[in-house]
């Protein structure tokens, strides 16, 4: 019974993912859209970033970390914004076909999520190369597994922080502007700016961010500059995310109830 | 005239009523430009390690309004019609004997009169912080010249608008618009340290023109050489009109592309 | 035996109203108030009611969507509050034709979606998806992306979806809303199949004819509570609404004593309004044979559930 169970939830998460994947390749806008606002949002950042110290336009270690840290900005405003049409799903009806065929919401979400990945693959990659050729960043990587292993890890938090976050701005009437002040809130607190520009007291509030052990850990495994020891930091996002597994399907229970029980669906 | 003047109005104030039911966007709006600069403003400490002058502080903060209000402003064109075209709603707006243009038109004002609502908090509190009472006079002479500026910004959201017609994806045509406005027009840093070819791509755009009068107004050494070159910034209303007008009697009139 | 039966359903939502800038106080909404009714297998069993009446509300109840406040519902033999899951693998609903589709994927690759998400592997999904799309009539559309369906295409697309993990009941809001009279038809002789193939319908309307031909029975519901139910006649009868009964006199163009018209053949037509048909009828015809008229075409018409509708509805708003 067990084994039918998992075959069947198996079934489910390959049905939504190629769902995903059909979707974002008939969306050729949002390709283009990337292909031409990610190399201008790569010069922006950097440039908004060094404005008070602008000596750090000659550093060629500093500008590979921050080529890091938007590359991983990239990655979380792609799951931002799979937030926002998760909404859509919802106002679409879809999130009701869905409920009724006893399919858990958070394996529905996967699918948008999956969208979100090639989305930030693309998108990141376009971002290294702006940043290399621009401003000279280094596109080296310094420990290969560690970086795969953080960037799948990430991969799956931001994902179920996707859902979460849907559920959280899904009632109100303008989820983009929500969206759009997270995209510049997070940053700061995943260590997408280098935090071995700071003295240490300060890049040591980093470390009582969750989103700092999440894609903190990608740009130090690239640049080699470890806040903590990297084992403890790998340690410790496996953690996160299996709490954000918990949380995410707690808060996808309480969005179905409320709205089954309000007939809208609210969490605020 | 006087009939369109009217239903203009008419729909401003609905508009209007809306905007202000919204009260969680407008408080975002208002917040976003005081956070962003003040954590750009707390790395910039973090990394001199002592606080940097406050001017530079307040020279982001008004780039940063300014880049709110752009992005509220394409973003609402953008939405507007995206859900018009999803409701149907436009459809009943194209058979009434309203010209649609003033109800974009409409929808647009609307954003902009938001955004200079943000501009006069977010503004304030900047002048008060770094100047004192004594610049508040050039300050709210620098919200008459952004309301000004905000004209041409007007025809680029009729472009937004248009092209949402034909590629339907509000976020996916008003991104690319706000990632360029960014980066190009001197917002958050000056325009001097882009390459050349930036640099002319900020320097045709209003948005640029809109920070820079307002910063030199606040401090007091805007003069006509500055705004010799702003007039020519009108043909984005009027290139905004035509292109608008085409694409709403090509893609929309001709085709019947009023659903989803 | 009953596929569905509710029991004292009950709704209600609160909402928060305005009053002025400052204050909003909580309104509370008395969507559904204790609705019972049964539904018998391979029935089609109607809700009639005006906007708002609380039919939307009642079916969402019956489809887990929705939490009654009060009440419950056994649909299938499962219980609506205890085995919701299983409640969902025994129905198929169509909320809104328009709804629940992505627009960028073509009808069939909608259908399998659903269908593999009700648990179907990917060969009998698909398989099922070709045979629903011919008998709903898309087959040649089945391949197109649903944003280019019309609105008659996207409601039997709905039925398609609700069809396709084969439930015993097909539950549906409104399911011609919208559509041209040839698509509606076709809709309505799909439920009429659909019925006959075995399966147990409930469905909403605002369509008096099409529930008067489409169903066994029917409940009137309006401001959430259940003002009558029983078969389209009963519930004629029970209201005590007038038939009108056309009696043809050949080869006349008055009758004494009373009203006619002629007709387009040139006779004369008695036309009466009456309670009992069947009496008026038999007397009519003695006094008509006792003075030695000649009869033609005798009709009796029925009222219309529209009457009946208006009548109940009516009386409850005092018009």
């Amino acid at each position: 019974m067990v084994l039918n169970l998992s075959k069947k939830v198996f079934s489910k998460i390959t049905t939504e993912i190629e769902r995903g994947i059909k979707l974002y390749f008939r969306n050729g806008i949002w390709l283009l859209s990337d292909i031409i606002s990610t190399p201008f949002w790569v010069i922006f950042l950097f440039l908004t970033i060094v404005f008070y110290a602008q000596y750090l336009l000659k550093d060629v270690n500093a500008l590979t970390s921050l080529m890091w840290g938007i590359f991983i900005f990239i990655l979380m405003n792609s799951f931002i914004w799979a937030g926002n049409s998760i909404v859509q799903s919802v106002t679409n009806g879809i999130v009701d076909g869905v409920i009724l065929t006893n399919t858990n919401i958070t394996i529905h979400l996967l699918g948008r999520s999956i969208m979100s990945v090639f989305d930030s693959f693309i998108s990141g990659i376009i971002a290294l190369l702006t940043a290399s050729y621009i401003f000279g960043s280094s596109l080296l990587i310094h420990n290969l597994p560690l970086f795969f292993a953080s960037l799948i890890i990430a991969l799956i938090f931001y994902s179920l922080f996707a859902s979460v976050y849907a559920a959280l701005i899904v009632s109100l009437r303008s989820p983009w502007i929500v969206s759009n002040v997270l995209n510049f809130i997070l940053p700061f607190l995943s260590g997408a700016i280098p935090p071995q520009l700071f003295p240490k007291s300060v890049a040591n509030i980093l470390l009582f961010s969750p989103f700092y052990y999440i894609s903190g850990q990608i740009v130090s495994a690239a640049t080699g500059i470890y806040l903590i020891n990297p084992t403890i930091m790998l340690i410790i996002s496996i953690i996160i995310t299996v709490v954000i597994v918990f949380i995410s399907n707690f808060i996808s229970k309480k969005l179905i109830q409320s709205m089954s029980k309000e007939g809208k669906a609210s969490l605020i | 005239m006087k009939k369109e003047f009217n239903q203009l109005l008419a729909i401003l104030e609905v508009e209007i009523k809306n905007l202000l039911r919204e009260r969680g966007t407008v408080g975002f709006a208002i917040f976003f430009p005081i956070l962003i600069s003040l954590s750009t403003y707390g790395v910039g400490t973090g990394i001199l390690g002592k606080a940097p002058n406050i001017d530079l502080w307040f020279y982001q903060l008004i780039g940063f309004t300014i880049l709110m209000i752009a992005i509220i402003m394409s973003s609402s064109s953008a939405w507007y019609v995206r859900q018009g075209l999803l409701s149907r709603r436009l459809e009943y707006l194209f058979a009434a004997s309203i010209n649609p243009l003033i109800i974009v038109a409409a929808s647009s004002i609307t954003s902009g009169l938001m955004g200079i609502g943000i501009f006069l908090v977010v503004g304030l509190i900047g002048v008060l912080v770094v100047y004192g009472i004594s610049n508040l006079l050039n300050f709210f002479l620098a919200t008459i010249i952004l309301a000004v500026s905000l004209i041409p910004i007007l025809g680029i959201n009729l472009i937004v608008a248009a092209t949402t017609i034909i590629g339907k994806e509000p976020e996916a045509i008003s991104q690319p618009l706000s990632a360029i406005v960014s980066t190009t027009s001197g917002l958050a840093y000056p325009i001097t340290i882009l390459p050349f070819i930036l640099q002319i791509i900020g320097e045709v755009m209003p948005y640029y023109y809109a920070a820079e009068y307002v910063r030199a107004m606040i401090n007091g050494y805007l003069n006509l050489v500055n705004l010799e070159s702003f007039p020519f910034l009108f043909i984005y209303l009027i290139g905004g009109y035509f292109i608008y007008r085409y694409f709403e009697y090509n893609f929309i009139r001709k085709e019947g592309n009023y659903g989803a | 035996m009953e596929e569905i039966e509710a029991r004292n359903l009950t709704k209600t939502f609160k909402r928060k109203v305005r009053v002025n800038i400052l204050k909003r106080i909580e309104r509370r909404i008395y969507a559904v108030k204790k609705v019972s009714f049964k539904v018998n297998k391979e029935e089609i069993f109607g809700l009639l009611g005006p906007n708002g009446a609380g039919k939307t509300t009642t079916i969402k109840m019956i489809c887990t969507l929705l939490v009654p406040d009060e009440g419950e519902a056994i649909v299938h033999g499962f219980s609506i509050l205890d085995k919701p899951e299983k409640v969902r693998e025994n129905i198929g609903v169509v909320l809104a034709p328009d709804k629940g589709f992505y627009e960028r994927l073509s009808g069939i690759e909608n259908l399998v979606y659903y269908g593999r998400l009700y648990g179907m592997n990917k060969k009998e999904a698909y398989k099922r998806a070709i045979e629903l799309t011919q008998i709903v009539g898309l087959d040649k559309d089945a391949y197109r992306y649903v944003e280019e369906y019309s609105l008659g295409m996207k409601a039997k697309l709905s039925i398609a979806k609700s069809l396709i993990h084969d439930p015993p009941i097909v539950i549906l809001d409104e399911p011609t809303v919208g559509l041209d009279p040839i698509s509606a038809r076709r809709i309505r002789n799909l439920i009429l199949e659909l019925a006959k193939s075995g399966k147990t319908i409930l469905l909403t309307s605002h369509n008096m004819w099409e529930v008067e031909n489409l169903c066994n029975r029917v409940i009137l519901i309006n401001k959430g509570e259940i003002v009558s139910q029983g078969t389209p006649r009963q519930l004629k009868e029970k209201l005590n609404l007038n038939y009108i009964v056309e009696v043809e006199v050949l080869n006349s163009e008055k009758v004494e004593n009373y009203e006619t018209f002629i007709n387009d053949k040139g006779n004369a037509v008695i036309k009466i309004e009456t309670s009992k048909p069947n009496d008026t009828l038999i007397n009519l015809l003695d006094e008509l044979k006792y003075k030695k008229y000649e009869i033609g075409e005798i009709k009796v018409i029925e009222p219309t559930l529209e009457e009946v509708f208006a009548k109940v509805i009516g009386d409850e708003k005092g018009i």
